[in-house]
């Protein structure tokens, strides 16, 4: 499914600003700056998500997975590759291990960041269709990316569509570059369409 | 009927292992378990209806309230250990000191009932037992990942080291830049061996304070140092900025380092020990050969210098024949000595060495060399005056010019050219020669300097280093390569040294420096021979070699002895048994079939104890001057025999033996 160029706009700037609430968080918590460059946003059918997500599927990945229910329902994901994840949860934890490896607590850090970012992002949506949308405590997912979209596909019947935000985090000096997937069934996109077309 | 509500709450209330607390929308508690009341000593009952943020000021305090606000609007919030510590301070487990207290991840969770919030719970859960044991993980993956680096680093040093025909330069300059890749900065290391005043040093070296050294021991006593510098400063760890393990890695590799050289300097002498052993192989090879046919050889030389001798006698002094058949003993008595001086090295002794004018064997051997070589060869021969005397066996010096003017020779062969010959001093020390163009490796002091210069096709660099190598040789078959390793052998030996100058094209010059010996006369000149002494006494002459008893019996007859001749021991001693009082003297060989010299010597000595006796021998295994000695034998004489030493020496033993009888 294509956005149209308003559509586009009007889903880049919503995230924008949800993103910039959740760097504002971050940044509290830590103490370091955040910065959240402004995030690329595209619609896939689920079947296609692979090819948009090229640079990750030939490795594993740590995915913070939280489901959102309500009018509105669908899965969120905060998608980085290992290596990006154990030096994120590193730079924001202020620890100097030098090894690749994600501990127990790197993964509460991830999650606690998944949660903040998603929560930013999926609370703005709310807001914006002015529907009450609940939320599951998020959980830290790692496995090859074939692996949860299968986990995502099975036992729906509705077509999926996911919407991909490229997102490029800043903290310290380092770069990190992520994606943010909301997995959403055809009727809760056309809801969430509707309310761009209002906005726009 | 089961009651599932209530048995859930129960055991929430008392036995999950966790913290579980509710608050309603004033944020006051309304539920809080025994988990809770454990760890903050304050009971359900005291804290019921009780505002969290009074209860728990810290919430307030570190910035948390944000998360109860946001759960009162529906979004959850996890407090991951990793960024926060702790949502509540209780003083828990907190072994070794790590942590102030006890370590917490929370989850913050609005409850519902339908869409509408009704307040929130929140679990903790306590991980400092997992967070220190994360971080004695981290630790010891940390050490692990510094372990590997170090192990790596010894492994390529150890693949340095196992390269045998690296030389120890080559070897010190790759291990060199090894050595930073087991530290734990490796990008801000940089290290430096120092071994026998020599540096090798890493590519970014710079000094620093941050130093960490170790010296290099060989065999015992302090050869040189490894030393690590940090060119930045870095946490203060075991040693300086350094860790313990650094410390034990530094003093492998200089324990390893000085092994090595250790190694080195052993393989270095063992090659100069089969250098030696092959030179001794070659030497034993050479005194079987020279001994099997020494006596042989003896026996032809003393024919011909004998009958030289008798032929001498019998013309005029002044006629040409006369100085050529001088010229015929010299070599003759030449041939003697190289004969005495082959079976003297085979035996590795001492050479004959006494003061000596160098320049009268250069002008002798210079007189051969000139009906020897080509005619397009010219001689030039330069003698500066007052030439010192060295202390040396003359025969050695004369194999010595006569193996450089040969290879000068073979060098001019085909061209022609010249040979420049000059002898003369060098002051070392002083440098006023004009001879000394390279510097040889001597001590300081006075030597004789003799020069030896070729017109002829030169050598390159490579050439010249091996030319002194035993068996190296350019000639192809023709060379064996011995001739001036021998040259170097004989210099070495008597204190001197070789250098050469040479370039292709351009011709070769030998220079060699021999120590004048301090305050000695040599003979000016050839000695005025005596005439050998006469007698007329009655003379038993035995050797199996009829010419050569013929030889003697001619020799002694022209002296005016009356000689009886025998060519063996049986012979001699019937002679002998007939009328021991017929002779005044035995003069007898040694090695003779059937009856030995020895064996004779001592038959006669049974019949007439008093009997004078000399004995000679071509090969000295059998006899010797000692048991000669021992056995009553009055004179010991090595083959061949001159006129001079046999008419010397009858005349001294019967002189001896009997004045009374002397002519």
């Amino acid at each position: 499914m294509l956005l149209t160029e308003n559509q586009r706009d009007a889903l880049t700037e919503v995230i924008n600003i949800a993103f910039s609430r959740a760097a504002a968080s971050l940044s509290e918590i830590t103490g370091h700056r955040v910065l959240l460059e402004v995030p690329k946003v595209s619609i896939h059918p689920i079947h296609n998500l692979q090819d948009c997500l090229e640079e990750f599927v030939h490795e594993e990945i740590a995915t913070v997975h939280q489901i959102f229910t309500g009018s509105v329902s669908g899965d969120a994901m905060l998608m980085l590759n290992y290596r990006g994840a154990v030096h994120l949860s590193r730079l924001l934890a202020d620890k100097g291990n030098t090894d690749e490896q994600l501990y127990d607590s790197d993964r509460e850090v991830l999650t606690e960041i998944g949660n903040i970012l998603l929560n930013a992002c999926l609370g703005t949506f709310g807001n914006m269709l002015k529907v009450q949308i609940s939320f599951a405590v998020p959980r830290l997912q790692l496995e090859g990316l074939d692996a949860l979209l299968s986990s995502l596909i099975i036992g729906r019947q509705e077509i999926q569509y996911a919407l991909v935000v490229h997102t490029n985090f800043r903290i310290k000096i380092s770069e990190i570059t992520g994606f943010l997937v909301i997995v959403l069934g055809v009727s809760s996109l056309e809801i969430l369409l509707d309310e761009l077309d209002k906005l726009g | 009927m089961m009651d599932w509500n209530n048995m859930a709450m129960e055991w929430l209330s008392d036995y999950a292992p966790m913290g579980v607390f509710v608050v309603d929308t004033d944020l006051k508690i309304r539920f809080w378990n025994r988990w809770m009341a454990r760890h903050t000593g304050k009971t359900s009952e005291f804290v019921a209806g009780k505002p969290l943020f009074s209860l728990c000021p810290e919430i307030e305090s570190r910035g948390n309230v944000r998360y109860y606000e946001e759960a009162l609007f529906g979004k959850p919030a996890i407090l991951s250990q990793g960024l926060h510590g702790y949502l509540i301070p209780m003083p828990g487990d907190c072994a070794q000191n790590l942590f102030e207290c006890m370590q917490q991840t929370a989850q913050i969770m609005p409850v519902k009932k339908g869409d509408r919030v009704t307040g929130v719970v929140t679990f903790i859960e306590d991980v400092t037992e997992r967070t220190q044991a994360e971080a004695a993980l981290e630790k010891r993956t940390r050490d692990l990942h510094e372990r590997v680096k170090e192990l790596n680093c010894l492994h390529d040093i150890s693949e340095i080291l196992i390269k045998q025909r690296t030389s120890l330069e080559d070897l010190l300059e790759s291990l060199v830049d090894i050595i930073p890749s087991g530290w734990q900065y490796p990008e801000i290391t940089c290290a430096c061996i120092l071994l026998e005043g020599k540096a090798y040093r890493t590519e970014n070296f710079s000094e620093t304070v941050w130093k960490q050294a170790r010296e290099i021991v060989v065999h015992g006593k302090p050869a040189g140092r490894v030393e690590v510098y940090y060119l930045e400063v870095m946490p203060k760890a075991h040693e300086g900025p350094f860790l313990h393990e650094e410390g034990v890695l530094i003093d492998t590799i200089a324990k390893r380092l000085g092994r090595v050289i250790e190694r080195h300097q052993a393989e270095a002498a063992l090659r100069e020990r089969e250098i030696q052993l092959r030179r001794a192989q070659k030497m034993e090879a050479i005194s079987t050969l020279a001994g099997g046919i020494a006596h042989d050889f003896n026996n032809i030389l003393t024919s011909i210098i004998g009958y030289g001798q008798l032929a001498q006698m019998a013309v005029d002094p002044e006629s040409d024949v006369y100085e050529d058949l001088e010229e015929v003993l010299q070599s003759g008595n030449r041939a003697k000595l190289l004969i005495q001086q082959i079976l003297a090295v085979g035996r590795g002794q001492e050479q004959e060495k006494h003061p000596m004018q160098f320049k009268f064997i250069v002008k002798e051997a210079l007189k051969f060399l000139k009906s020897t070589l080509p005619s397009t060869i010219e001689i030039r021969e330069t003698y500066d005056k007052d030439i010192g005397v060295i202390d040396a066996d003359p025969t050695q010096m004369h194999q010595v010019l006569m193996n450089l003017c040969t290879n000068a020779g073979h060098a001019m062969e085909q061209n022609g050219g010249i040979l420049a010959v000059s002898l003369g001093n060098a002051d070392f020390g002083l440098r006023t020669s004009d001879c000394e163009t390279v510097e040889p490796d001597l001590p300081p002091g006075r030597y004789l300097a003799l020069t030896v210069k070729d017109t002829g096709y030169g050598m390159t660099p490579e050439i010249r280093e091996k030319i002194f190598d035993p068996y190296f040789t350019t000639k192809g078959d023709e060379g064996t390569g011995i001739g001036l390793s021998v040259v170097h052998g004989i210099v070495t030996q008597h204190g001197g040294a070789v250098t050469v100058e040479s370039e292709p094209g351009k011709g070769s010059t030998f220079h060699v420096y021999l120590p004048l010996a301090q305050g000695v006369e040599a003979p000016t000149g050839v000695q005025e021979e005596t005439p050998p002494p006469k007698g007329n006494e009655r003379i038993l002459f035995v050797d199996d070699e009829v010419a050569l008893a013929k030889l003697g019996k001619e020799v002694l007859k022209v002296l005016g002895y009356h000689v009886t001749t025998a060519t063996s021991g049986t012979e001699a001693l019937a002679l002998f048994e007939d009328n021991p009082n017929r002779f005044d003297l035995v003069m007898t060989d040694t090695n003779m079939p059937h009856m030995p010299g020895d064996i004779l010597v001592h038959e006669l000595m049974k019949i007439r104890p008093d009997i004078p006796v000399i004995i000679f021998t071509g090969l000295s295994k059998r006899m010797s001057k000692k048991k000669a000695e021992e056995m009553g034998i009055k004179a010991f004489l090595m083959k061949p025999l001159s006129m001079k030493v046999l008419a010397d020496t009858a005349r001294k033993v019967l002189d001896d033996e009997s004045p009374s009888r002397t002519s």
